[in-house]
């Protein structure tokens, strides 16, 4: 993935030949990009491509990020977090070195645009459907492929109680409103 | 509109024009822009937000006076007009709370986000979009779409029968759009804060250890 960043040809990233960057990616950049909490849900579970996990916008912003923050990240990483030269290295797309106003840059959104058409095209792809299954597997293998319930299904299934099922759950205590009488 | 009122106190005055209600009438349907130009430059010169006609009929000759005041209601001749004084009187903006926009900003979060990254409307579209009845579905800005979606989310009624007219969303697109911008930024923001922290203290969710990402979490 880094060599793909400082070759500037991170449109290459969803080719056959890049799929280790491409895991690379997946697991650095896009838990950012979708919510770790929601990465977390999904990833052992649902593809890459699925609009409901990652949506082709996501993965663009991710690698627009990616790219536009590459040179900056690297000098944190060879001098240190509190390196002054990090910090006064520039981003990509950012007009000064002070200025964060990178988003509205035409070349920002341009590259925003190229992505998103190329990830839109390779999403359809069966090789890169094959290899986003093998990464959903790997996620399997490591946390396991149970859906974790939350809320009222966990606790069913924590009590042997199915939702759905409710001859077998157990009388509802009564409440003894016969006293009122 | 034509408000219609029984304050005498308009009619004392000696710069006004007195029509008939005959007049008045012909006069609103063969030259109602041009009616309302002198409307808007009597009220500019008095420094009035935006003119509105105050029609009192007092006498029983049904004797029109028409003066220039600061209320609500005018006659518009297109829907433009009409929302571009929406978009300008100061008193139509709707009411902020906090709690509203916390349902926005949620909204924002779960179903706005993952599907737009950047505005793609201009500045100006942005700020005022055309909220017209005219507009092909196809032609409506995002802006537009988004606050028809966020009034759909917030259970808000419609009042016409394809969605919500301008009389509902100006209004509310006035009263909320800068937070909107804003907390589109902000998410923008936070995602980059995120991936540096993911990059740089190693934080990768390890898919297996087969896979060489090793070489990202340099930092220890």
């Amino acid at each position: 993935m880094r060599d793909l960043c400082r070759t500037d040809s991170l449109l290459d990233i969803r080719t056959t030949e890049n799929t280790e960057a491409f895991k690379a990616f997946v697991c650095v950049v896009l838990p950012a990009v979708v919510r770790k909490l929601h990465f977390r849900n999904n990833r052992c579970h649902k593809l890459i491509s699925d609009p409901d996990f990652v949506s082709i916008p996501d993965e663009a912003f991710g690698l627009l990020i990616l790219e536009n923050n590459f040179a900056k990240w690297e000098q944190y990483v060879a001098n240190g977090r509190k390196c002054d030269i990090a910090k006064k290295t520039q981003t990509k797309f950012a007009p000064t070195v002070r200025s964060t106003n990178w988003a509205s840059n035409t070349a920002a959104l341009t590259r925003y645009n190229a992505y998103y058409h190329m990830i839109q095209q390779r999403r359809l792809d069966s090789e890169q459907q094959d290899i986003e299954k093998e990464i959903m597997e790997s996620f399997q293998e490591e946390y396991g492929s149970k859906i974790r319930r939350t809320g009222k299904r966990r606790f069913a299934e924590m009590n042997g109680t199915t939702e759905g099922n409710e001859e077998t759950m157990p009388p509802l205590p009564i409440a003894a409103i016969d006293s009122f009488a | 509109m034509v408000n219609t009122s029984d304050d005498d106190s308009s009619s004392e005055s000696s710069d006004e024009e007195v029509f008939t209600a005959k007049e008045y009438k012909k006069f609103l349907k063969t030259m109602p822009a041009e009616y309302l130009k002198r409307i808007q430059a009597a009220a500019t010169k008095e420094s009035l937000p935006v003119a509105s006609v105050n029609v009192s009929d007092s006498s029983s000759s049904a004797e029109v006076t028409s003066t220039v005041t600061c209320a609500s209601t005018l006659t518009f001749t297109t829907e433009e007009q009409e929302m571009e004084y929406l978009y300008s009187h100061p008193g139509k903006k709707e009411t902020r709370s906090p709690f509203v926009f916390k349902s926005i900003a949620n909204y924002l979060k779960d179903k706005v986000f993952p599907t737009v990254k950047f505005w793609a409307d201009s500045d100006m579209k942005f700020t005022q979009p055309n909220f017209g009845t005219k507009v092909q579905t196809g032609q409506k800005e995002q802006a537009r779409r988004i606050c028809e979606k966020i009034l759909e989310h917030l259970g808000r009624e419609s009042d016409s029968g394809s969605g919500y007219s301008y009389h509902v969303c100006v209004p509310f697109w006035r009263a909320y759009r800068t937070e909107i911008k804003d907390e589109l930024v902000r998410y923008r923001a936070n995602v980059g804060s995120q991936a540096k922290e993911m990059y740089l203290e190693g934080k990768s969710i390890r898919i297996c250890n087969s896979f060489p990402i090793q070489s990202l979490t340099i930092f220890g």
